[in-house]
């Protein structure tokens, strides 16, 4: 299993503060001939790779994926809307070999069940003209990114 | 079936004759012209007065009070009986040679003014003539001078989740509770024999601090009115009874009566919001309501659609159940367990737990062991309750069980098909019996027992996002289901044979039988530690056929209403 470090993607942005030292540690030996500036820009690049394609899955999930936007793995079901919430505290971790990393971002989902079924309180809620029923979840996406030739891809995604 | 004004069976089995509007018109002609029996004295101090309503909706109604109970609306003269309760006046006639009349609720004082107008058939909603159909006006009495009030009497939900005891001067005595804005559960205490609760349509209408009018139509069984003013301070009513009882004979009465405040259930309507019309229908026809008639939607079979559907595969837990979706994980605490339970006048059952959805059971000692599928929920340490089909058998039996193994004793609601009725309604008899195993103590002749102690109680459930509902636990054979809005009115109701017994302190197993109504038996382990419940429903229909599935919810205990002394203990129970 690799190694993977983990660092506050939010206050990462913020504050543009370096990712944690494991994972400079296992940088490539051309990064470590500087003085660590080119691994640090190597790792915002990561970074913003992996936010661009987290953007980009929420926009699918949402429905309005872009045309260049491959259809990841996702395994989080129906849903009607989801977005990053306000409070945020997403993380990201890098492996160390710089080749595939994770993403955990809090969300608030909303789903809406439509109450199809034959069961007396469906039926009865149909009656009231409650025949479906939009609810909200707070949850963390989980996210799994692998780096190949071209680039940063999702590998999956579900709800943790 | 001979006809019975008041049937020795339950109302949703009785057949209701279906009356024509001229039959009907035919047994209102002479009431309509001598007005409403009363067992009292009725008042007469009208003579002389015009009482004109305006009402928002119905025009301008003018009443002209004549000597003695005489009233002429349009021309028309009839007979009309008036009771008042403080400063409010109820009064209600006929219109001679049709199938209309009038209920009037008057504040003297303020002059506000509710008009209930009642007919049968011509064009109103209800889908039999014998049902009657009501349309309600709100306005004020027009005194000739000064501007019309801008207040109105309105739709209340004040009176939700209260319950009362009347008894009228008739010498009958009803429980009514309301737990719902929109329905009413009531309790004949001397017309029927068999302490059932029913469910039906009712208006809640404030009058004053004190008064409201409240009036249930009996649809889907009689189609009587049974309206009153009732004062909830002095516990007084002022009503009318208007329809036709199961030998179609007219009830054209008013009465006063006297009453007992038996408690108050919560309301779950988000503090301040005091709206309550949570099921209006936007331009809706004059009288038109939400009135739930489950005997019409529900699937009707024949034995051999039953059969059909069983032959072409049955559902043990084997799919997601909306009545589970906040339910806990099934238990796997039988597996590899083996124990017989002996039923008290009923099967003796073999179970071998194979795994923990997997059983082999064998009935009578006799026979081949059977494979079936079970799902089984731990909800006191020791207490389990699981439920399983019996293939094979010719009802397409199912055994939904509590076994304590703790204590040795185990309850099984035993749920068949190919009732007199419906070949695919759930019937349900309640075994007691006892479980010998290995580590299993002997109870001796001691089983689990009928209980009270969920008489007059109110839980809610929720089930899943947006699916909730409250069970009102009326009589000791009643379960009563409300369901909520959205935003926590609880609105329409309905009702069923229930039976409940108690496994443990604060854990018992209830069932609910949806007769003429689905078909379902649900049965629930209800833990008032935890509150949370566990059970089980067996049902059978056309599109689902044959199933078990999961029932499962957080709670709360909405309250518990006193009734237990109106109810005569029964063997057993």
């Amino acid at each position: 299993m690799d190694k993977q470090t983990a660092t506050d993607r939010r206050s990462f942005l913020k504050s543009g503060a370096i990712l944690a030292a494991p994972v400079l540690a296992a940088a490539p030996v051309a990064a470590l001939a500087d003085d660590g500036t080119r691994a640090r820009l190597a790792r915002l690049e990561d970074e913003r790779a992996i936010e661009a394609l987290q953007r980009g899955l929420l926009r699918h999930l949402n429905g309005n994926a872009s045309n260049d936007m491959a259809a990841p793995v996702v395994e989080v079901g129906e849903l009607r809307s989801i977005a990053e919430t306000a409070a945020g505290g997403g993380t990201i971790e890098l492996a160390a070999d710089g080749l595939s990393a994770s993403a955990r971002t809090a969300c608030r989902v909303e789903r809406q069940t439509e109450f199809t079924g034959q069961t007396t309180i469906e039926q009865m809620a149909r009656f009231q003209g409650q025949g479906s029923h939009v609810h909200a979840e707070e949850r963390v996406l989980a996210t799994d990114f692998i780096k190949n030739k071209d680039g940063w891809q999702i590998a999956r995604a579900r709800f943790a | 079936m001979a006809l019975q004004a008041y049937p020795d069976v339950p109302l949703f089995r009785y057949p209701y004759t279906d009356l024509t509007e001229a039959q009907i018109a035919s047994k209102l002609a002479a009431p309509a012209r001598v007005g409403p029996a009363s067992k009292g004295t009725l008042e007469t101090d009208l003579a002389g007065t015009t009482l004109r309503i305006v009402t928002d909706g119905a025009g301008t109604l003018a009443w002209a009070f004549g000597s003695g109970n005489r009233v002429t609306l349009n021309n028309a003269e009839s007979g009309y009986g008036a009771l008042t309760l403080e400063h409010v006046t109820l009064i209600a006639h006929l219109l001679p040679g049709t199938t209309r009349g009038y209920a009037i609720v008057w504040n003297r004082l303020n002059n506000l003014a509710t008009v209930f107008e009642l007919w049968f058939g011509a064009e109103g909603p209800a889908p039999r003539p014998r049902e009657i159909n009501r349309a309600v006006w709100h306005g004020y009495v027009d005194t000739g001078g000064g501007e019309a009030p801008v207040e109105r009497h309105a739709p209340t939900l004040r009176l939700e989740g209260r319950a009362f005891a009347w008894t009228e001067d008739t010498g009958k005595r009803t429980i009514e509770y309301y737990p719902s804005v929109t329905y009413s559960h009531w309790v004949e205490l001397d017309r029927l024999k068999d302490y059932r609760g029913y469910s039906a349509p009712t208006d809640y209408i404030q009058v004053t601090e004190e008064i409201y009018a409240v009036a249930r139509v009996e649809a889907e069984f009689s189609g009587l009115l049974h309206m009153y003013l009732t004062d909830v301070n002095r516990l007084e009513l002022a009503g009318l009874r208007f329809g036709l009882n199961g030998a179609d004979e007219l009830e054209f009465y008013m009465f006063r009566g006297t009453g007992e405040w038996l408690g108050q259930l919560a309301r779950f309507e988000k503090l301040g919001d005091l709206s309550a019309e949570p099921l209006k229908i936007e331009n809706a026809k004059k009288g038109e309501r939400r009135i739930y008639r489950p005997l019409a939607t529900m699937d009707k079979m024949t034995r051999a659609e039953v059969d059909a559907v069983v032959a072409a595969g049955t559902h043990v837990f084997d799919r997601p159940s909306a009545m589970a979706g906040n339910g806990t994980a099934p238990s796997g605490a039988l597996a590899t367990k083996s124990f017989t339970v002996e039923y008290d006048g009923g099967p003796k059952m073999e179970y071998r737990f194979v795994s923990g959805d997997l059983l082999q059971w064998r009935k009578d000692g006799s026979g081949d062991w059977r494979q079936a599928r079970y799902n089984a929920w731990e909800m006191m340490p020791g207490a389990i309750i699981f439920g399983h089909l019996l293939e094979g058998e010719v009802n397409h039996d199912g055994h939904i069980v509590v076994a304590d193994l703790a204590n040795g004793m185990a309850t099984n609601y035993h749920g068949f098909l190919n009732t007199p009725y419906f070949a695919n309604e759930a019937g349900a008899e309640t075994l007691f019996g006892k479980i010998s195993g290995q580590g299993i103590p002997d109870p001796g002749s001691k089983r689990h027992e009928r209980t009270r102690d969920l008489l007059g109680r109110a839980f809610t459930w929720e089930y899943s996002p947006g699916l909730n509902s409250m069970h009102v636990y009326s009589t000791p054979y009643t379960t009563s289901w409300v369901i909520p809005t959205p935003d926590g009115h609880f609105a329409t109701e309905w009702c069923g044979s229930g039976d409940f017994v108690k496994i443990r302190d604060q854990l018992y197993f209830g069932r609910w039988q949806e007769e003429a109504c689905n078909g379902t038996l649900g049965t629930v382990l209800i833990n008032m530690r935890t509150m949370h419940d566990a059970g089980i429903g067996y049902h059978c229909g056309k599109q689902g056929g044959l199933s078990m599935s999961a029932v499962g919810a957080p709670s709360r205990h909405a309250g518990k209403i006193d009734v237990e002394r109106f109810f005569p203990k029964r063997e057993g129970n």
